[in-house]
């Protein structure tokens, strides 16, 4: 099957109709399952990466759904982002809690491996593809947070570099260098067999 | 970096995009079920946001007339209220002047006074005292 892998964002809102909910939920539709992909890269829990990104919907919609449709991409995504990593840092406070008192921290359930692999015909390519995603995943993981989340949307969700340093808070010179630390990174951690 | 390092960066790139973009769309029912509940969730609430009701022009119209009313009545109040301000002490001042005690003497005695006036021989007497005196 062949998937379309950037969709682009101009042409999306010119195509949407003039009804500005219509163009919300579009616009919402259209990067809901990858966001909550991207959530599940960093959370690794199917629930909070939900809960992430309903927030993020949530908020954009709330709070900035009047600002011009071609601003909602990167401040979605720079919502997602710091959703994230505020999801992030409450689970290490929960797990020092959990440590303390002798708790499980749930690590050994991972959802990654746990989730349906890419689509596929043939079976064998669908588990080469799944492992390839999986090892894909545990690279980004060992990623800095900076690195992951330029990586995840310069590659994935195909935003530009000014889209990116919006969404990431940071100059575009900052976002260059941390795309390229972390491709550079990536490829020495998949090493030279991974494709 | 060298040409080959370049070309396994982009090969990288694409293939990681690529195996994204087939996650995607193998997301399951659940899921899918889910995330639209949550968009749904979104969008009325920014529809709400929209449309809040207290600004509805079925309600703008009573509390528009209500100001409207309230801005009349304090110019009302406020047209006449210098004026009469400054009329007030000017009327209770001639108020005081006639009421004072003397005054009011005069006015109980005027019939006397009207009576005396009808009275020839007593005001030639008063004359010819003044010539003397």
């Amino acid at each position: 099957m062949k998937l379309s892998l950037c969709i682009e964002p101009g042409l999306a809102v010119e195509e949407m109709t003039v009804n500005p909910t219509a163009e919300l939920d579009g616009f919402l539709r259209q990067v809901e399952a990858s966001a909550f992909r991207i959530a599940l890269v960093s959370l690794r829990d199917r629930d909070e990466a939900l809960d992430v990104v309903q927030d993020a919907m949530l908020r954009l919609a709330t709070s900035y759904a009047h600002r011009p449709p071609e601003e909602w991409r990167p401040l979605f995504y720079r919502i997602l982002q710091n959703r994230i990593r505020d999801w992030g840092r409450r689970r290490k406070v929960s797990r020092r809690i959990l440590s303390f008192f002798g708790g499980q921290d749930g690590e050994d359930n991972d959802p990654i491996v746990a989730m349906p692999g890419p689509r596929g015909d043939d079976p064998a390519q669908a588990v080469a593809d799944q492992d390839a995603m999986a090892a894909l995943e545990r690279a980004l993981r060992e990623l800095s947070a900076k690195q992951r989340e330029a990586f995840v949307l310069r590659t994935f969700e195909c935003l530009d570099v000014a889209q990116t340093a919006v969404a990431m808070g940071v100059s575009d010179g900052s976002v260059k260098t941390h795309y390229s630390r972390a491709v550079s990174r990536l490829r020495e951690l998949l090493g030279e067999h991974w494709s | 970096m060298t040409e080959l390092d370049s070309s396994r960066e982009r090969e990288i790139e694409q293939r990681a995009r690529e195996l994204f973009a087939e996650s995607v769309a193998g997301l399951d029912g659940h899921t899918r079920s889910r995330l639209s509940r949550a968009r749904a969730a979104a969008v009325a609430a920014a529809g709400e946001r929209r449309w809040n009701p207290w600004l509805a022009p079925s309600r703008l119209v009573p509390v528009g007339g209500a100001a409207a009313a309230l801005i009349a009545l304090a110019l009302v109040w406020q047209i006449p209220q210098a004026p009469v301000a400054s009329a007030t002490p000017v009327v209770l001042n001639d108020l005081d002047l006639l009421l004072e005690g003397e005054n009011l003497d005069f006015f109980e005695e005027l019939e006397f006074y009207a009576w005396l006036l009808e009275q020839p021989e007593l005001l030639e007497v008063e004359a010819s005292g003044d010539d003397k005196g």
